[in-house]
C-alpha cells in the first residue's frame, strides 16, 4: 500500500510542474506598419484593389503545450485574420500613395498558413509563427504580371508556451510577410502600371 | 529477502540507464522527409522559406510542423501538412521517473512526423469547377509510418 501512496504523491507532485492548460487561449493580432515608406506612385498610377482569401485547414492559429511538449488546447484569434492582412495591404498601399479604387489593378492574397508553434527546449522554448500566402496581381484585362509565394517565419525563445507569446510572434510574422511583398520591387514596379 | 531488494536495486538502476533519453541518443533531433508530386517537377516553398523541386528530400527538425506549398504551371497549387507529433517510443522514457522523457522532449529528438513521405497529386488547372477548393484537391500519399 505503501508504494501506491508513495506513486500517487509522486504524480500529484508533477502534475502541477507540467503547465498543462487545457483552456482555449484567445489572441489579439495587430499590424504594426512599416517605417521608412517613401511615396511611389505617380499621379496616374493606376488604383489598387485588395481581395484576400482564406484557404487554411483551419481558424486555429497555435496549440499550447505542456512541459512535456504535448499540445493540450488551441489558440484561436479574435480579429477576422483575413480581413486583417487586408487592412495590412491598404495601409501600405495607402501610405506609397496608391489609391483604393476597383478600375486599377487588384492585388489578390491568397492566405494558406497563419500559424504559431511552440517547442520545447532545456531551460526555455520557442514560439515559431509561420505565414505562407500567394500573392499576384490582377491587371484589368486579367493579365497576371506578379505571382510569388511568401513566406515568413520568426523565432523567438519563450518561457511560458501561451496566447501571450504566440500574438507577439504571430505580430511579428505578419509585419515581416507583408513587408517582404512591399520591399519586393517586381511588387510596386507591377502596381504601377496599367 | 535483502538480496532480492538489492536485486531489484540494480536492475531497476540497469533499466534506467539502458533507456535513458533513448530517443536522443539512437534516432538524433532531425528527420528526413522525402517530397514528391504527381507529376513530379512542382516548385514546392516549405514554410521555412526552403524550396525545392520534386521529387527531392529534406532534413527537419522532428519537433517542428511542416507546411508545403506546392506549385506547378498549368496545374493548381496544392498545400500539405506534415504535422509533428509525439513518438510512441518516448514512453519507455517514462519509467525511470519521466526525466529522460524531459530530456528528449525539449531536445525535439521525442517527435515525428505524420508522414516521412508527402505526396501531392496536382489537378490540372483546365477542366476544374471555379469553386474546387484547394483542400479537396489536395492528396496525400499512404503514410509510411
Amino acid at each position: 500500500m505503501a508504494i501506491f501512496r508513495i506513486i500517487a504523491s509522486l504524480i500529484v507532485a508533477i502534475l502541477p510542474l507540467t503547465g498543462c492548460a487545457f483552456t482555449t487561449g484567445h489572441v489579439d493580432l495587430s499590424y504594426q506598419p512599416m517605417t521608412k515608406v517613401t511615396k511611389v506612385a505617380q499621379p496616374d498610377s493606376p488604383s489598387v484593389n485588395v481581395e484576400v482569401s482564406d484557404k487554411r485547414p483551419n481558424p486555429v492559429v497555435g496549440e499550447k503545450i505542456n512541459g512535456f511538449g504535448m499540445k493540450t488546447a488551441d489558440i484561436v484569434s479574435n480579429n477576422d485574420i483575413p480581413a486583417l492582412l487586408k487592412s495590412a495591404f491598404e495601409t501600405e498601399l495607402n501610405s506609397r500613395g496608391f489609391t483604393a479604387g476597383r478600375n486599377g489593378n487588384t492585388v489578390h492574397v491568397q492566405l494558406d498558413n497563419f500559424q504559431n508553434q511552440f517547442t520545447l527546449g532545456f531551460a526555455s522554448g520557442d514560439a515559431t509563427a509561420s505565414i505562407g500566402m500567394d500573392v499576384s496581381i490582377v491587371r484589368a484585362d486579367g493579365a497576371v504580371p506578379y505571382k510569388q509565394y511568401i513566406t515568413a517565419q520568426t523565432k523567438d525563445w519563450i518561457e511560458v508556451a501561451g496566447e501571450d507569446n504566440a500574438q507577439r510572434m504571430l505580430d511579428a510574422a505578419l509585419h515581416d510577410a507583408v513587408a517582404k511583398v512591399f520591399n519586393d520591387n517586381a511588387f510596386i514596379d507591377a502596381l504601377e502600371k496599367r | 529477502m535483502r538480496l532480492i531488494r538489492i536485486v531489484w536495486v540494480f536492475a531497476l538502476a540497469a533499466i534506467s540507464v539502458g533507456i535513458c533519453s533513448c530517443a536522443l541518443l539512437f534516432q538524433g533531433t532531425t528527420e528526413n522527409i522525402n517530397i514528391q508530386s504527381d507529376p513530379p517537377g512542382a516548385a514546392v516553398t516549405l514554410n521555412s522559406g526552403e524550396k525545392g523541386v520534386t521529387p527531392f528530400s529534406v532534413t527537419v527538425p522532428r519537433d517542428e510542423d511542416l507546411q508545403l506549398h506546392f506549385d506547378k504551371p498549368g496545374y493548381q497549387s496544392v498545400n500539405l501538412t506534415d504535422n509533428s507529433r509525439v513518438e510512441g517510443i518516448i514512453a519507455l522514457d517514462a519509467i525511470p521517473f519521466l526525466i529522460p522523457w524531459a530530456i528528449d522532449a525539449a531536445a525535439g529528438a521525442g517527435y515525428e512526423h505524420q508522414q516521412s513521405s508527402v505526396t501531392a497529386h496536382l489537378a490540372p488547372e483546365s477542366g476544374t469547377t471555379a469553386g474546387d477548393s484547394g483542400k479537396a484537391r489536395s492528396q496525400v500519399s499512404s503514410p509510411s509510418r
